[in-house]
Formats: C-alpha cells, structure tokens, sequence
C-alpha cells in the first residue's frame, strides 16, 4: 500500500514513500536536521515538537508559505522550497 | 468560501484511545458520532501507527483494533482536521490543507491530548534538538530517527519509551540523563494494573541495560554546536559538577506532559495553572462559555492531566486509558499515599495520583 511518488525540492526531484511526510522525505534525503533558516539572523531551525504545534519546521509548498512539514504529507508532484 | 457542513449527535475532538474508546461506547449505544483527529490517522500517541500501515508493536496492535472497533461501531472518522474555532451550538470549525468543514453537533466531547513539557535552555534551537515525542511519532509513524547518537533529558518513564524505539530502530542512546527515575512510588502506583506493570518493569529493565549512561539527580543544560547539535552540559540537580558529552548528533527532552488546551480555550472554559500537573488545565466543573442551553451536554473526559480533559495522546506511558468514558469522583493525592481504596475508574487512569508519584520528591506512598 506504500507505493511511491516524486517531489521536488528546490527543483531537484526527489522520491519519497507516498505516506511519508515532508519532513521524512526531506531528513530521509539526507540533508541534515536543518529545514529553514530564520528570516532575521539566518539561524538554521529544523524539527522541534514533530507534531505540529511549534511551527518551527516551516517550509514552502506549492508556493504556499508556512506550511507544517511534520504533519503535511508528501503528493506526487509536490514542489517545495527550503531556503 | 464555504465550509460544508456536517451534523452529528457527538462530536468528539481528539482521536486517542480515550477519545477512540468514548466514540465506540456512545456509538454502540446508538448515536451518531464524528470523531475529529488533527493527524493523518486516529490513534494518538500510545496507540501510534506507522504511516505506512507496517509492522509494529503491542501498542500499535491494540490501536489498530481500536480504530477498528470505534469504524465498526459507526463511528465517523474526520482526520487531517485541526479544530480552529467554536461557537454555540456547539459549532466547530475545522480545517484540513485542501478542505475545511462545520460541524454541528448535540453534545462536544474534548479528548484532545498532552504535548512534551520541555524547558528552554541555551540552544536549544539548534536543529537535532526535539521533543522526545516528537522524535518518538517520527519514529513511531515514519520509522525515521531524529539521530544517531542521542542524550535524551528529562524525567518520567516516557523517555524509556522513547529511548527503547530508538535504540529498537539502531540508534546509540548515549545518555539517559534524568531529573529524577521512576520510583517506587510511581511502579506502586502501577501495581494496580499487573499488565502495565509488567510493561513499565520490562521497560525500565531493558532500557536501564542498553544506554550508554545512565545519570540520575542531573539534566542538560546547555546544547551546543554550529549548524545542528553536537554536544550537550549536563548539570548536577545538587550543584556538584558539570560534564560534556561530545559527539551526539540528537538531544531530546521531555519533562512530562501538559495538556492542549486549545479547544477548551475556544469554548471559553476556565483554566488555571498548575505547576505540578503540567500547566494550564481547564478547571474542574467550568463549563463553556458558548454554552448556549443549560440543558444541552458538553461532555470532558477525565484524563490522567486534568479531571476535566482526557488526554488523546496519553503517550507511551504505561497506564493507558481503558474503555469508558464519565467519571466524577475526584480523586486526592491522599487517596494514593495513603493507599485508600480509590474508586474504580470505569477509564482506568488516575491522572493526579499518576503525576503526583511521578514527579513530586515526597510523594513515596507512605504505609502510616
């Protein structure tokens, strides 16, 4: 049941298991913790509560800002962008 | 835009095994029940399912046959939904990322959880710094791990739980460093149920003999590191000493839990704060404010948090709730220390007597 789809991520396709979420897909690439970097002092920020109540592990999809990565699940053709 | 809407008898917000095992008794007993969970799927914390619907454990095996039996019973699912707003009515709102809904229902059950209490501390910012919930549901649901070479801090038998996963998907518990261990006190407390107790004991057991260092009376203090954590100080609780450990790529942290007091917030009940239990918790006997009838019922379930709020999430703790769903009897700290007889809880959990044992130094029953 666990098939699986393709993302990008900054441009560069990614494959990830269709019921993983963002932030699995984008740890499991390994690109280390690190999922944004704040807008002021450019400090890098990844998961923190991983069940979405801290907000901090933020990126954009489908050119929504904002989003959750810990609790948004990954669609075929998804585009996000981490800074 | 608009919201379609959907009509109910019960709606219950928070699809943990409380909230799952309210849901399947009120519709066994004929209503019509929703049941609104913020995640991909119903379960909770304790009841954790893999994303992938892959092989887990015990507690995975009983969700599953929770869910099964609350979808069994006619319970309707709402998953992926956060609750955003709430009228009289009661009237909830909700919203997916693509959707969103109103839900009209006669009587509101809130059985919406705990999160991690963590204490901020200088960096803990730095990316591989978490919850240790939250790298437990990564685990738990992704079968990804936060690290591979881990301090976890804290107090409460819930880091075990997190340690044990872990160490089960090939990570290296460097240190286990806790504020205070389960104590006597908290495995009399269990004693009460002989099948979670031989969970917490098993637990303890294998854990204790498979982290790298056990430290007691001691937390973390500071995390260091450039770009994401790569050392953690640990600070003697008796001010005798420091030390370092180098070479982690993770630190988690959890002092217990407190409860999510979101939905009790937006129906506007009384809360007040309480250190011990946690935080904020909504006050025994408040009702909403949007109450709009006084005949009409908004039902909280006791949770092991607070006496008005169930948690969904009761987390990997060994005294999970049960079947049932009322219970009114408060229950004292007395009633624990001093081993009276408590009331047998048609739920099965004893939040305060559960916390008290766990995390207050005096509290050690007493045989007086």
């Amino acid at each position: 049941m666990s098939g699986q789809v393709t993302i990008t991520v900054n441009g560069a396709a990614l494959h990830c298991a269709s019921t993983a979420t963002v932030a699995a897909a984008l740890l499991d690439d390994g690109r280390g913790p690190a999922l944004r970097r704040t807008d002021l002092s450019g400090q890098p920020r990844g998961l923190f509560c991983g069940m979405g109540l801290c907000f901090d592990c933020l990126v954009t999809v489908d050119g929504r800002p904002d989003v959750r990565a810990c609790i948004t699940n990954v669609r075929d053709g998804m585009r996000i962008e981490v800074p | 835009m608009s919201a379609r809407t959907l009509t109910t008898d019960i709606a219950i917000v928070g699809g943990g095994p409380a909230g799952l095992s309210a849901a399947t008794a009120a519709a066994t007993s004929g209503a019509r029940v929703l049941l609104i969970d913020a995640y991909s799927q119903a379960s909770g914390q304790y009841w954790m399912q893999a994303a992938d619907g892959g092989a887990a454990g015990a507690q995975a095996a009983e969700g599953r046959a929770g869910i099964a039996r609350a979808k069994a019973a006619g319970v309707q699912l709402l998953t992926g939904f956060e609750v955003f707003a709430a009228y009289p009515g009661p009237t909830l709102f909700a919203a997916s990322a693509e959707d969103s809904a109103r839900i009209d229902c006669k009587a509101l059950i809130v059985a919406s959880g705990a999160h991690d209490r963590t204490v901020a501390l200088p960096g803990w910012t730095l990316p591989g710094v978490m919850t240790a919930g939250g790298a437990q549901r990564l685990a738990k649901t992704q079968g990804i791990l936060s690290g591979r070479r881990i301090v976890l801090s804290g107090s409460g038998i819930f880091l075990y739980a997190v340690a044990d996963t872990l160490i089960a998907k090939g990570a290296e518990i460097a240190a286990l460093v806790e504020a205070r261990s389960p104590n006597a006190a908290l495995l009399h407390h269990l004693g009460r149920f002989p099948e979670r107790w031989r969970e917490a004991t098993a637990l303890l057991r294998r854990v204790r003999r498979r982290v790298g260092r056990h430290l007691t009376g001691q937390i973390v203090t500071v995390a260091r590191g450039k770009d994401r954590v790569e050392a953690v100080g640990i600070t003697r609780l008796d001010g005798r000493g420091v030390q370092d450990i180098d070479g982690i790529d993770g630190l988690l942290t959890s002092f217990g839990f407190q409860p999510q007091i979101e939905v009790t917030s937006l129906l506007g009940c009384e809360h007040r704060f309480d250190d011990t239990l946690g935080g904020w918790l909504s006050h025994r006997g408040s009702q909403p404010a949007c109450r709009p009838e006084p005949w009409l019922p908004i039902i909280f379930l006791r949770s092991r948090f607070s006496r008005n709020q169930l948690a969904s999430r009761p987390s990997d703790r060994p005294d999970g709730p049960r079947q049932g769903i009322l219970r009114s009897e408060p229950i004292s700290r007395r009633s624990l220390i001093q081993r009276r007889p408590l009331p047998v809880p048609r739920l099965g959990c004893r939040p305060r007597a559960f916390r008290a044992a766990r995390l207050e130094p005096r509290a050690a029953p007493s045989e007086a």
